[in-house]
């Protein structure tokens, strides 16, 4: 019996010859019974609304818009958008494309091997956190999120985000997955810099959003504001990674550590990932995009 | 350009971008032939491609490309 991950694999290997070869090696090597299973679920849960070539075309136009602008990355040394004027005239503001997208970052989640490692990392990272409030920026689909929500170590759960298509998709993911358990949240669509909290946070998690803004360090500020001291952040930001959307471009990890200690963040501790498993070295030298995650304290 | 000039200097590429001078290519070659041959290296192939033989090949394109004489076809078509 064919399973959906079987039919959308099928669907993609046949329309990109590429990612034929990369998911066979994945499906044999890489990604574990767990993962699969939850791969499984969420794509049992995105039949409901959309075909498997409406999925595997998602995916696809993901890959290929990676691809697209790391050729022009390669070329020019620098990402093609650098405002967020510019994305949110070219990107945010096109609601069919950021659905696809959107749908794409959920799938590749478990696809990519550089995703997989830093969401296992995220898992570990984040179980360590407790506290009384916990805040997620920029939740995009949600995954994170409900992950943080299901744990339960935190008493209230709030998730802020730009995007009123983001904030959707995220409330309707976790409806479905969360353990009926689960504390309260709350998702607000709001500008992180200008929301009025009521109370300072415990635990905070901002995965992939830094390289979103044009000036990460004022962000970096405004969490340092919003958290009490000793409160645990999850950070990760992607190093020499062109998407169309992003505009802030991190060269190395040093780079990265040097500004969050900069702003009053200790490093606990970090990971990282290579998109094609070569060496942090080879990354560098050759502009390969490196995953980045740090756990960090407010100092 | 004939298929054969084509192929003379696809090989070259080829060993240039994956610096391996042992590499032979054909028709049939695919990314499962060669160890390396990932997404990035695609474009980094392309990206070399296009700058040997004066095309512009766009990566959707690319992507779909089956093997190596695919590609070949494709130059011809484009030069």
């Amino acid at each position: 019996m064919h399973t959906v991950i079987d039919r959308l694999t099928a669907e993609i290997s046949e329309k990109n010859p590429l990612q034929k070869v990369y998911i066979k090696g994945l499906l044999e090597n890489d990604i574990n019974d767990e993962e699969i299973q939850d791969l499984e679920s969420i794509l049992n849960l995105l039949t409901r609304d959309h075909s498997i070539e409406e999925l595997a075309d998602a995916y696809l136009l993901l890959v290929g818009d990676t691809m697209e602008e790391t050729a022009f990355f390669l070329q020019n040394g620098h990402y093609r958008y650098s405002t967020l004027a510019e994305v949110n005239e070219k990107v945010y503001q096109n609601t069919e494309y950021m659905n696809k997208y959107m749908l794409g970052l959920l799938i590749s989640g478990y696809l990519w091997k550089n995703h997989l490692a830093i969401n296992r990392w995220f898992k570990q990272t984040i179980a360590k956190f407790h506290g009384k409030n916990y805040l997620e920026i920029g939740p995009g689909h949600g995954r994170y999120f409900l992950e943080a929500i299901n744990l339960g170590n935190f008493d209230h759960y709030t998730g802020v985000d730009l995007s009123p298509s983001s904030i959707k998709l995220a409330e309707s993911f976790i409806e479905m997955n969360k353990t009926s358990d689960a504390k309260q949240y709350e998702l607000i669509c709001a500008d992180i810099n200008k929301y009025e909290f009521d109370s300072l946070f415990d635990g905070v998690s901002i995965s992939e959003v830094l390289e979103h803004v044009e000036d990460p360090r004022s962000l970096l500020r405004r969490i340092h504001e919003i958290t009490n001291e000793g409160a645990d952040i999850y950070v990760s930001v992607p190093i020499n990674a062109p998407e169309i959307d992003h505009i802030y471009l991190f060269k190395s990890n040093e780079e990265v550590f040097k500004m969050v200690e900069e702003e009053h963040f200790t490093i606990k501790d970090y990971f990282y990932v290579t998109s094609n498993g070569a060496s942090y070295e080879k990354a560098q030298k050759k502009r390969i995009a490196v995953n980045l995650a740090m756990h960090l304290v407010h100092a | 350009m004939t298929k054969e000039e084509v192929f003379s200097r696809l090989t070259e590429v080829f060993r240039d971008v994956f610096d391996d001078e042992s590499i032979e290519i054909s028709e049939t070659t695919t990314s499962a032939d060669i160890p390396d041959w990932d997404s990035f290296e695609h474009i980094n192939l392309i990206l070399a491609v296009e700058t040997e033989f004066g095309v512009k090949i766009p990566m959707g394109k690319a992507v779909a490309l089956k093997n190596i004489g695919e590609l070949a076809d494709t130059i011809i078509a484009m030069a």
